[in-house]
């Protein structure tokens, strides 16, 4: 067991420290269950290799310890005494640790590590010190399993590639301490590496090559006995498989196939970024950019939700994963991650307003997948406003005497307009100081297949002058995404509070009508700050304003009903490599 | 309520390891021993009050409208009670509104097959508040006290003892359920 080149200096991943935790905390519960009673059959292995203790490991307040020489030798340490007060110990590999007794801190030559237990000397003399600071500080990761009351101390496996080396295609395997492995291949045909006492300390255990004849590499964990990691080469067809490296080691290289491999270059694209942005004809624009050309895409827009899928096959995602909200009409946010356990496939989804149109394009020598929404036409839509209350029923009333129908009408009389400019066909259910029965406005919007309904209203809160703001209500779950917009584009240009998007199922209005309705509370009518705004014809003329670029908004966002695509669950929404429909290729 | 799960976890867990060591290992050492810890349901004392949530509307409120409130009466609760708590509304340290329109009364409240039934006195629907928050936060304040007590499931209600169809701009034919959305998050 020479030549144990420790690597102290090695960033501690927030993987292993997952493992770590997971496992100390397994570790202490089943440790505290059985010490006392199995405490003489714990057996320690290190590095896949069985390691004699000389002193009894220990368990106190739930946090196991082993003296310092049972795991410095077999991890190929040096260890060194100095008598203190405090006593302490000087770990040696290619740089130096030092523990003292009584100290929860472990020094190291980048940095402190605290340790949630301090060393201590047993009754028979031995340096104990906490199993899982210890490896913290060393890079290993220590594993237990209950059942067997056995200790695994294990180097951490930080790398795993295919790739050309000195002329030959190899994988390569780094890990922080040497390790024992072993190679076979059977019919599949797989090339097979086990890592013994070793645990997985990768980003992407997972991966695809498609080249020199190796299709994919799949790293997994064994975690009871014996621990370690198995990586499985998938081939195209079955290839010879060399041994490169001495064994143990802590970068075993594995060559793969012949020294003519090397000749096909590899073949995957890397994704290098996404973009969303305007193009000069204003129309929502997603480039998903790689560095080679694109494979087989698919495509898939499913509603409510609306969102858009893009499944990229045969990419390596370079920009890891990406969740991003987007201040767009059409667009509201972008994820994207690359699947694993199956193809591998980087699946981009887009949040949409509504079902929008779009196209998809590979451009730029077929590096670039350009997704485009053209925005729906909105003249001669049917779209219905609504000025609530009226007559004998006059609203809310503000504490100057302001009356909400008053308000409601005006509004809706400038919002109906606007709409008409816009090319918009616009129907109000009142237009003078009437009472209109809730259901008969409903059943207007209902007769006439409008596509949007919008109820204009002020607010009231129970009691004067305590709440101020703008509000959307909302009754169905069609609804949302009209309500969103409508918040957005009131909060926007009227500049009162955010009072939030709400969702009440027994208002009228909205329950009963059967298109996305929406109930617009401009502001608090019952308070007099906002009372003296309702008054005023500018602040009327931005809430219709802003009412009207939400309708006009929503419907360039929806195509109108006869262009809806079908609803999901009719098309797969799992689309195979190579295999969905509207694959294009380049 | 995921992170009601973990805590119970980790306590079960906890209590399995010290219970395991307890039973099969010398208990001569001190630092191994399972932690004192206080009994997780007291035992209530015969004269115990009874605790009763009540919903008021919160007027900061962005997200969740309405404010869960506890209060504390001598006797098991009921509708009738839930309601005159309701009726006095926020105590003054409370940042809440008190919601009932002026001059409601309580005429009557029983329960029947899971649906409350309030009657309530005419003030109640002459004085109902316009604009959609008020009108509401009033009503759901009213349905999901009730829903509060385990015999209440749905809520009906009356004015001078006859069934109300709609309510302000609110269709309330139909027995009321509670509404878990309108309630502030961070206390649900």
């Amino acid at each position: 067991m020479g030549n144990r080149a420790a690597e102290f200096s090695r960033g501690y991943r927030s993987r292993a420290l997952i493992w770590c935790l997971t496992l100390s905390a397994a570790l202490a519960l089943a440790l505290a269950a059985s010490a006392g009673a199995a405490e003489a059959a714990v057996t320690v292995t290190v590095l896949g290799q069985p390691a004699p203790v000389t002193a009894t490991p220990v368990v106190q307040d739930g946090i196991l310890f082993v003296a310092a020489r049972d795991l410095t030798g077999p991890l190929g340490f040096g260890l060194r005494y100095e008598p203190g007060p405090p006593k302490s110990i000087v770990v040696s590999g290619s740089g130096e640790i030092s523990l003292r007794v009584g100290d929860v801190t472990i020094r190291t030559p980048t940095r402190d590590i605290r340790s949630p237990a301090a060393p201590f000397i047993s009754s028979g003399g031995a340096f104990m010190v906490p199993v899982r600071g210890f490896c913290r500080a060393v890079g290993a990761a220590a594993v237990w399993e209950s059942q067997a009351s056995r200790l695994s101390i294990c180097a951490r496996l930080t790398d795993l590639r295919v790739a050309p080396e000195d002329g030959r295609v190899v994988l390569a395997a780094d890990t922080t301490f040497p390790v024992p492995f072993q190679t076979t291949s059977d019919a599949t045909p797989r090339a097979l590496l086990t890592l013994k006492g070793c645990v997985l300390d990768l980003e992407r255990p997972e991966f695809p090559v498609r080249a020199w004849g190796i299709e994919e590499v799949h790293a997994s964990q064994a975690s009871s006995a014996p621990v370690e990691v198995r990586v499985a080469v998938t081939l195209s067809k079955p290839k010879p498989v060399a041994v490169l490296s001495q064994n143990p080691s802590a970068q075993v290289r594995v060559q793969i196939g012949v020294p003519e491999d090397i000749s096909q270059p590899p073949v995957l694209p890397r994704l290098l970024k996404l973009c969303f942005a305007r193009n000069q004809m204003d129309e929502a624009e997603l480039r998903v950019v790689a560095d080679a050309p694109i494979g087989p895409y698919s495509t898939l827009l499913v509603g409510r939700p609306a969102r858009l899928m893009i499944d990229v096959g045969d990419v390596i995602m370079e920009i890891g994963e990406v969740a991003r909200d987007i201040p767009d009409a059409l667009v509201t946010r972008v994820t994207a991650s690359q699947k694993t356990g199956g193809p591998f496939v980087a699946r981009i989804v887009l949040n949409l307003v509504g079902v929008s149109p779009y196209s998809s394009a590979l451009e730029a020598g077929g590096k670039e997948l350009v997704i485009r929404f053209a925005k729906a036409p909105v003249t001669g839509r049917v779209v219905v406003v609504d000025a609530g209350h009226g007559g004998e029923d006059p609203g809310a009333v503000g504490p100057s005497g302001l009356k909400e129908k008053d308000v409601n009408l005006d509004v809706a009389m400038r919002l109906q307009k606007m709409l008409l400019d816009s090319g918009i066909n616009a129907f109000a259910t009142r237009t003078s100081d009437v009472l209109i029965p809730l259901y008969q406005r409903a059943e207007l919007a209902n007769d006439l297949a409008a596509e949007v309904f919008v109820s204009v209203h002020s607010n009231a809160w129970v009691t004067p002058n305590a709440r101020q703001g703008s509000e959307v209500w909302y009754g169905n779950d069609y609804s949302l995404a009209l309500a969103h917009v409508a918040q957005d584009e009131l909060v926007r240009r009227l500049r009162r509070r955010d009072g939030g998007v709400h969702r009440n199922i027994r208002l009228v209005v909205t329950r009963e009508t059967g298109m996305p309705a929406i109930i617009a509370e401009l502001a608090y009518i019952n308070h007099k700050d906002e009372e003296s705004l309702l008054a005023s014809s500018e602040f009327r003329q931005l809430a219709a304003s802003a009412l009207c670029a939400a309708i006009v908004r929503y419907l360039e966002s929806t195509p109108p009903p006869e262009q809806v695509p079908a609803a999901p669950g009719s098309r797969e929404a799992t689309p195979e490599r190579g295999a969905a429909q509207e694959v294009e290729g380049e | 309520m995921k992170k009601l799960v973990v805590a119970l976890g980790v306590l079960v867990l906890a209590g399995a390891g010290a219970a395991g060591y307890y039973v099969s290992v010398r208990p001569a050492r001190p630092a191994l021993e399972a932690p004192q810890s206080p009994p997780l349901h007291p035992q209530p004392t015969p004269s115990t009050n009874y605790k009763v949530t009540i919903y008021l509307p919160d007027p900061e409120s962005r997200e969740g409208l309405l404010v869960p409130l506890t209060r504390t009466v001598p006797e098991p609760p009921t509708p009738a009670i839930a309601l005159e708590l309701l009726l006095k509304g926020p105590q003054a340290e409370e940042r809440a509104s008190a919601i009932f329109p002026e001059g409601t009364r309580v005429l009557g409240a029983e329960v029947k097959g899971g649906v409350a039934t309030v009657n309530l006195s005419k003030e109640f629907r002459e004085h109902f508040p316009a604009g959609t928050m008020a009108a509401t936060v009033t009503l759901y304040c009213i349905v999901n006290t009730l829903t509060e007590l385990p015999e209440v499931r749905a809520v009906r209600l009356q004015v001078e003892g006859k069934d109300l169809k709609t309510l302000g701009e609110m269709d309330v034919s139909q027995p009321l359920i509670r509404d878990e959305g309108l309630i502030e998050r961070t206390r649900r």
